[in-house]
């Protein structure tokens, strides 16, 4: 199987007159194989989206980005490369379709100076943006593309971001937290088309979302993020029917259902440490019911049965 | 449409306001007006007569109705200083003063909002200090001492600019502009008198640099924190993401989103501007409206004040009503609202 | 029984505005008593009206009409005093925890508010702060801290606190973790239930979060419109949902995008029709491709079933070979099966995760329903079949199609070049599947029908001769929605489905453009089909109702003209056969006609036994003769019984 996307310990800082202020990210690695989707799961400010912004090349000039962003085709590429590949190769669709689109254009204007970066024919370019426009739902085109996004719903809006990701063939297609602004019947329906469409078009996933349980169930492998690192990853299927990571762990017991006893949920207690740098061992400890002596050593990612995990006691 | 009647109609509500309250302001002021109009030596006879001819004596709001019925047919009264119907000197010293104004702001958007962007641009080095310090001194200094600097500089000792005037006196015999429009510098232009387009640009400069010196340190400080604030929204990251380049990003997508509230601040100032030019034409001997102005407040000539005010509103007016038309034509969003 | 703590009887709350002058009701007439210590819990899609609820019921707005009583005393007409009092038993958490509390306020004070509106002094506040931050896991050295000071939990904590801090008996949770992250969700989740035991409280929370509710809740109320369509206890009503529209809400809200591990492994765009993986496929298009419903009957009469053992029982000779019934239909990777026998059923059987309602791909099955479609439409005279396709369509005036006529498309006498091979990836077949969306499309391929249709050239004479050409049907489905000005499902709908009293909702696969695929694209379940098949029997007519005109059925029936040349792979398998209409002519003594698509896909009709089969099958390949011998083989022998 081959990847579209290889990333090796990509680390962040930010930096402010030289001097560290925060380091979300602390050593990523992870691998989106081609055509197939890779969910990112975590909670707020685990480093989800920075990780997208890092791979996109779209991180402020105070961020010092260290470690390997590998693409097919490219290999190893740096954030000047990207300023070439992305919204050609590599696309993003992003939470608030509001906030996504220009608020002083419409949405003809703003697909069409997408669409004019591919040396099509002024002709061409009309008919692709109705080919994709109806590709996504959106039939009325005539009137989509002379809205200004106020005028439409998010849903819409929604579905023309996925319309101009499409507009050149991506072999990689970044969605974070697509849903998550948008009604969840509205939100169901546009996971739906993104999955449809990778179908169709073969595009593999990169498919970060707080919602475990989505992910769990769009995406073939599954990675979870804690504070800047991934703790545990491996098939979706294998991950969630067999967490291994007590953070995965407390992360699927959290889940409310009918099902569970009131008050018996599984409620990882304190929070998520807010200062990233400096931090020594596994970043997990304060907040591991399961901790060991051993956890004062940061933990190496293991193989255990099909799936990765940091934890020192995944062995036992 | 709406939204123009909606504009228009409490535009119509902000002018009787503005011209209510000057009117009240003037008739309750100590100064018996009749007494400025008659002179020191009439008797207190010739004052009541006086003031039953002028109305004087009926009440505030009947005074009031008369007052704007008079105006809106032309009729804004006399002048009590210069004898002379008000409209009249007005009309004779607002084209001046628009030329002014007009230069002004022009100067201060062109440079104003290019040196602002620049300054955006290279956010944090040496470019964007020395444009911020031109900026801060743009709003900080007043503008009759800016004049006089730039009078005792420019015109006293590099002798670049005449100092004061609208052109040079003997103009007015070697090559007289014929009389058009009444916009001196424009008729000059469409009559085909260029000598005396030449020789007023060069003593518009001095004046119209002090005048826009406020205005030019305001949208410069206000198109680098727009253009700022636009660069870093979710809209310019989706654009960066999709591949555009930095200078269609820059100049196309960011500058327009931009510019609404510099289109605002415009506005704003270039009403500062209509009393900026009191202190301006003082200065420079400019035979706008300005000079009117300052002597009809010191002289306590109502008819005249009054008429300025309103001519000041109505201006104001204008103005803002031509901004909400740009920033609906920037902005679809405005018709919402 | 419990103690009732607050009753809410027919509450009503209009708003008002100036573009709707008959006001909006948000809430209308809603009656509901909560009893001590149980937790009430209502849900609803936003703008249900739960929150105008909530707001009615703890008093911060006024109901236009209806009463609340809280523990037994209306809000209404009280003194300051009084009302003051009876507000202490209420309690209030809303969504956004940092901005409940304001900024400016320390932890201590923001606690203590209500306490020191409700005048009490110093030392009980400072006695009561500290035993209520204690009670909701909290530090004593977290009291002078303020809000932004303190993560989204630890301000729901606080907000938690003050909400008990008057000791109230009802507290209202409005979406009380909608902000927080899942574990410290579970927190605060788990806590709520620990103040409830401890403090005696009776809750009544509004989330559109159907997994917090049902975890939290004794008893849930499901709002539409103003309306509880449904209330019952939480257990019940979330596993057995009787209102359809609780089963939606709670559909959809289960559902989050398309479920990985239902589709089979190695499933992509170019391999879901070959076996084995057709079976995942065949039964979920809708999930991976994009659909048109097509609307069932609003109110189907029941299908008369008296189920004939006699069926299993029969044994089959086919290919030298002798077949149980039930092993025949193994062999021949039977989806499902229904047989018909004078209108009754007489034998279903389903396979692979088949049931009576779901739906199946009919492959070219769906061209005899588009044949029946034309037969109407013709009746009605809004289409002449003796016109040309290019004078419809003057799109296609240059194609192969200009200059055939509708009844040369119906009956595959166009001669055009188009290679119907099935696996040949340069065939047309499979550049007709790219366009339809079926297949991958290479860089740089147009995608939609439309254009593909275009490209088509005439090969020699038309209605010389017959060629199965699938690219026909899909050109007569894009015109009848053309010259009708309806769309295709719809029309399926309108003409077919709704009058012969199908029972499922059926869809259509669409192209990228919103064209119906007519060649291949519907899915029905068994028994519509079935249903189908037994109309084409009654020569068109259903419970009175002649839905086909007769004259076209017998038309059918009585095959395509001998001056059309038939093929070769026609006539070893039915001598004397022919292709009529969009359906295959057996000209055999008992004269049935069928419908057949690739894999599998059958509807037989035989007039003489009055029998109709309708049979899905997941085949591993598309087309293969000794399949097609023993499905007439198997049809044959039912017929014969």
């Amino acid at each position: 199987m081959n990847s579209v996307l290889k990333i090796t310990q990509l680390e962040v800082d930010f930096c402010l007159n030289g001097v560290i202020m925060n380091s979300p990210l602390r050593g990523m690695n992870l691998e989106v194989k081609a055509g197939k989707t890779l969910g990112i799961v975590g909670e707020t400010g685990c480093g989800k989206t920075l990780t997208a912004m890092a791979i996109m090349g779209l991180l402020p000039s105070t961020a010092v980005v260290r470690g390997d962003i590998e693409l097919a085709d490219h290999g190893r590429v740096t954030a000047v490369d990207m300023a070439r590949i992305r919204g050609e190769e590599i696309v993003m669709i992003f939470q608030n379709p509001q906030s996504a689109f220009n608020p002083i254009f419409t949405i003809g204007e703003q697909l069409k100076m997408v669409a004019k970066r591919r040396n099509i024919a002024r002709s061409e370019i009309e008919k692709l943006l109705i080919s994709r426009l109806t590709s996504v739902g959106l039939n009325d085109t005539k009137r989509v593309l002379a809205s200004y996004p106020h005028e439409l719903s998010g849903g819409m809006l929604q579905r023309a971001m996925i319309a101009m990701s499409l507009l050149s063939s991506p072999k990689l297609l970044i969605a974070d937290e697509p849903t998550t602004a948008l009604d969840a019947t509205v939100g169901d329906q546009v996971l739906r088309l993104i999955q449809e469409l990778q179908i169709s078009e073969g595009f593999a996933m990169l498919f970060i979302s707080h919602d475990v349980s989505a992910v769990g169930k769009t995406s073939d492998e599954i990675a979870v993020v804690y504070a800047g690192k991934i703790v545990e990853t491996g098939p979706t299927p294998v991950v969630m029917n067999n967490p291994k990571h007590p953070y995965t762990q407390g992360l699927l017991g959290a889940i409310p259902s009918a099902d569970k006893a009131r008050g018996t949920l599984v409620a990882i207690s304190g929070n998520v440490p807010s200062k990233l740098t400096g931090l020594v061992g596994c970043s997990f400890v304060e907040r591991c019911p399961m901790r060991i002596d051993r956890c004062v050593d940061e933990p190496p990612m293991v193989k255990v049965d099909e799936h990765s995990v940091a934890c020192w006691r995944s062995e036992q | 449409m709406k939204v123009v009647w909606n504009r228009l109609s409490s535009a119509l509500l902000v002018l009787i306001a503005a011209s209510f309250i000057t009117f009240t302001l003037a008739r309750v002021i100590p100064n018996d007006p009749s007494l400025a109009y008659i002179g020191p030596k009439a008797t207190a006879a010739d004052a009541a007569k006086l003031r039953i001819t002028l109305g004087l004596d009926q009440p505030i709001p009947v005074q009031y109705i008369k007052y704007v019925w008079q105006t809106l047919h032309g009729n804004w009264g006399y002048s009590l200083s210069t004898k002379q119907p008000v409209l009249q000197e007005i009309i004779d010293r607002l084209p001046s003063t628009i030329e002014l104004i007009f230069f002004a702001m022009s100067f201060a958007f062109i440079f104003g909002v290019a040196l602002g962007v620049y300054a955006a641009k290279y956010r944090g080095r040496v470019q964007d200090s020395v444009i911020r310090i031109l900026a801060i001194a743009g709003v900080s200094m007043p503008a009759f001492w800016l004049g006089l600097l730039l009078q005792l500089l420019f015109a006293g000792r590099l002798a670049w600019f005449p100092a004061t005037g609208q052109f040079d006196i003997d103009l007015k015999y070697e090559h007289p502009i014929s009389k058009v429009t009444g916009f001196p510098l424009f008729d000059s232009i469409i009559t085909g008198n260029f000598t005396a387009t030449l020789n007023g640009l060069h003593h518009m400069v001095l004046p119209a640099l002090t005048l826009s010196a406020y205005s030019f340190g305001l949208l410069s400080r206000m198109a680098r924190a727009n253009l700022l604030e636009v660069m870093s929204s979710d809209y310019i990251k989706v654009a960066r993401a999709y591949g555009l380049s930095e200078r269609l990003i820059f100049f196309k997508l960011a500058l327009k989103n931009a510019l609404p509230p510099i289109v605002t601040v415009t506005g704003l100032s270039t009403a500062y501007l209509i009393t900026g030019t009191f202190f301006v034409e003082q200065v420079y001997a400019w035979p706008g409206i300005g000079g009117f102005a300052v002597n009809s407040l010191l002289s306590i000539d109502y008819p005249a004040i009054m008429g300025i005010t309103l001519l000041a509103a109505v201006g104001y007016l204008v103005i803002n009503f031509i901004v909400d038309l740009i920033q609906a034509k920037i902005d679809p969003r405005m018709w919402l609202r | 029984m419990s103690e009732v703590v607050m009753s809410i009887s027919n509450v009503t709350k209009v708003f008002t505005t100036r573009a709707l002058k008959a006001g909006f009701k948000a809430v209308d007439s809603i009656s509901i008593d909560l009893l001590k210590g149980e937790i009430l819990g209502v849900v609803g899609e936003s703008g249900s009206g739960k929150s105008t609820l909530a707001r009615c019921a703890f008093g911060i707005t006024p109901p236009t009409s209806g009463t609340v009583e809280i523990l037994g005393q209306t809000l209404a007409g009280k003194s300051r005093k009084a009302t003051r009092e009876l507000r202490a038993n209420l309690g209030f958490v809303f969504q956004d925890p940092a901005g409940s509390i304001n900024p400016r306020m320390s932890v201590r004070d923001a606690i203590a508010e209500p306490l020191m509106l409700a005048g009490e002094n110093t030392v009980a506040i400072d006695k009561r702060v500290e035993l209520l931050l204690d009670r909701v896991g909290l530090a004593a050295s977290q009291l002078r801290r303020k809000s932004h000071e303190l993560s989204g939990g630890q301000c729901q904590r606080v907000a938690i606190a003050r909400a008990l801090a008057t000791n109230p008996k009802i507290v209202l949770l409005d979406e009380p973790t909608s902000s927080l992250d899942l574990s410290v969700q579970a927190q605060i989740l788990n806590l709520l239930e620990e103040l409830r035991q401890g403090f005696d409280l009776t809750y009544f929370i509004i989330s559109h979060n159907l997994d917090v509710v049902s975890h939290l809740s004794d008893r849930v109320a499901v709002m539409k419109d103003g309306k509880f369509v449904e209330v019952g206890d939480t257990k019940s009503v979330i596993t057995n949902p009787t209102h359809v529209f609780t089963r939606e809400l709670i559909s959809t809200y289960s559902r989050v995008g398309l479920d990985k591990r239902e589709i089979p492994v190695g499933f992509t765009l170019d391999s879901w029709q070959n076996g084995p993986l057709n079976r995942w496929a065949f039964q979920n298009v809708e999930k991976f491709l994009p659909t048109a419903i097509i609307e069932p009957s609003l109110n189907p009469p029941s299908i008369p079933v008296a189920i004939d053992s006699a069926i299993e029982a029969i044994e089959i000779d086919v290919a030298d070979q002798r077949f149980t019934f039930p092993e025949l239909l193994a062999d021949l990777d039977t989806d499902s099966i229904v047989i018909m026998r004078k209108g009754v059923l007489v034998y279903e059987k389903y396979f692979n995760e088949m049931t009576v309602n779901s739906p199946h791909l009919l492959q070219s099955v769906s061209k005899s329903i588009l044949g029946a479609l034309y037969a109407i439409m013709a009746q009605k005279a809004v289409i002449d079949v003796e016109r040309t396709i290019g004078s419809y369509l003057p799109e296609l005036i240059n194609s192969a199609f200009g200059k055939a006529t509708i009844s040369q498309a119906l009956d595959m006498s166009i001669s055009i070049y188009f290679s119907e091979d099935y696996l040949d990836p340069q065939s047309e077949m499979t550049r007709l599947d790219i366009a339809a969306g079926w297949r991958s499309a290479p860089e740089g391929t147009d995608c939609g029908l439309r254009p593909f249709l275009k490209t088509l050239r005439i090969q020699d004479e038309h209605g010389k001769a017959f060629q199965y050409c699938s690219a026909n049907t899909d050109v007569l489905a894009w015109l009848i929605a053309e010259v009708t000005g309806i769309s295709y499902p719809e029309l399926v709908s309108t003409y077919l489905w709704n009058p012969m009293g199908a029972h499922d909702r059926a869809s259509i696969i669409l192209d990228c453009q919103g064209l119906s695929v007519g060649n291949g694209g519907i899915s029905t379940s068994t028994r519509d089909l079935a249903l189908f098949g037994q109309l084409i029997l009654n020569s068109g007519c259903f419970n009175n109702n002649q839905i086909i005109p007769q004259f076209w059925i017998d038309e059918t029936f009585a095959g395509a003209s001998p001056k059309v040349a038939s093929v070769d792979y026609l006539q070893a398998l039915h001598p004397g056969g022919s292709y009529k209409n969009q359906w295959w002519i057996t000209a055999s003594q008992s004269r049935e006609i069928y419908g057949v698509g690739i894999y599998g896909q059958y509807i037989w009709v035989d007039p003489t036994s009055e029998t109709v089969i309708a049979k899905f099958s997941s085949l591993e390949v598309p087309v293969d003769a000794l399949h097609s011998r023993k499905h007439m083989a198997l049809f044959r022998a039912i017929g014969r019984l």
